[in-house]
């Protein structure tokens, strides 16, 4: 039966049927832990695992939808244009601000790693996390990470966010719209964007502006922040 | 411009971002080049808004699809994680918080500091 799988149609069908079904169930539940992304890795991975399938036979099928997530990365520029007057209105506050945040981020990550004694190829693809998955993978291949580790680092993480991000506001007295916007987008990517969006448009515009500035300012970061690291 | 001269648009310039960060051995990743240059030729308005905007559309709707091949691929290194679930998630969940509040109060100070500036 496994050797009929041996095609890239198989990876293909059941990545877009597993997605379907996260989708549904995220719409019946409307529980943000139940997110379609982390609905359908699961439901693949229990499939392969019961059914004894390859990883590298879904991957041939995988592999193809992997490709577009290049041009993907390419077309962030597109929300970063549209929202370039935003940008210049608040401009060294909003860079500041990611830039910051995203140095405090790696700080912590790097100090409790070494306090939970994780591996060191562990803490390398946890660096990345908090910026959007497509530039977070590449940006963990860069540092000497594991994409698919960081991958689900980065999912964790926006969700995490997207739950936590209204109670951290209230305790910490954040009210200003930007500053809300800015910080979902920097600590969770798209996922924090989607509660961004939900509180108003003005942190929706923001936090997705945040997405592609702190992308690129980890990708310069990060590999600074190895070189450090090696140094002692 | 139909999606699919859109797509080549933006492969066309991915694939240039490849050529540049491999020949000149940048620690950018390629996808990451590619995202500056479309920025820059949008803004210097070399391309139009038009140009790229459907296939943009249709790529960002379905972002978080392309990522279950990715998120399969944790498979091949479930072994790494054994054990480690709970600090891993503990680092990630107070990373996460260290971020948003670093941000947050950061920008929010700024911004605050501006305003006051403006009344002076």
């Amino acid at each position: 039966m496994v050797e009929y799988l041996n095609t890239p149609l198989f990876g293909v069908a059941i990545s877009i049927a597993a997605f379907a079904l996260g989708q549904f169930i995220n719409k019946k539940f409307k529980i943000s832990i139940l997110n379609p992304l982390l609905i359908s890795i699961a439901a693949i991975i229990g499939f392969l695992i019961y059914f004894n399938i390859d990883y590298e036979i879904y991957n041939k099928g995988g592999s193809i939808i992997g490709f577009f997530l290049g041009p993907a990365t390419v077309v962030l520029a597109v929300p970063l244009y549209k929202q370039i007057k935003l940008l210049k209105q608040h401009a060294l506050p909003i860079i500041i601000g990611i830039f910051l945040g995203s140095i405090a981020g790696i700080a912590s990550i790097i100090i409790l790693s070494k306090l939970f004694n994780l591996d060191e190829i562990l803490m390398i693809s946890l660096i990345p996390k908090s910026t959007t998955a497509a530039i977070a993978m590449d940006i963990s291949k860069e540092i000497g990470g594991i994409p698919a580790l960081t991958m689900g680092f980065v999912v964790v993480t926006g969700i995490g966010g997207y739950i936590i991000g209204p109670f951290i506001f209230k305790l910490f007295k954040i009210e200003n719209e930007v500053a809300k916007g800015i910080s979902f987008g920097t600590a969770s990517h798209a996922m924090g964007t989607a509660k961004a969006m939900e509180i108003g448009e003005v942190e929706g515009a923001m936090s997705s502006l945040a997405i592609s500035v702190a992308g690129l300012i980890t990708v310069f970061l990060a590999p600074f922040v190895m070189r450090l690291l090696s140094m002692y | 411009m139909k999606a699919l001269k859109q797509l080549g648009i933006i492969i066309t310039i991915l694939l240039v971002g490849q050529i540049l960060q491999q020949h000149f051995n940048l620690p950018i990743p390629g996808t990451v080049m590619g995202m500056i240059i479309l920025l820059v030729l949008l803004l210097l308005k070399i391309l139009k808004l038009q140009w790229v905007e459907k296939i943009s559309s249709i790529l960002l709707e379905h972002l978080s699809f392309l990522f279950v091949p990715a998120g399969v691929g944790i498979l091949t290194s479930l072994d790494k994680f054994k054990g480690k679930v709970i600090p891993l998630f503990i680092v990630v969940m107070v990373s996460t918080i260290v971020v948003m509040v670093v941000t947050g109060v950061t920008v929010q100070l700024l911004v605050k500091n501006k305003k006051g500036e403006k009344i002076w």
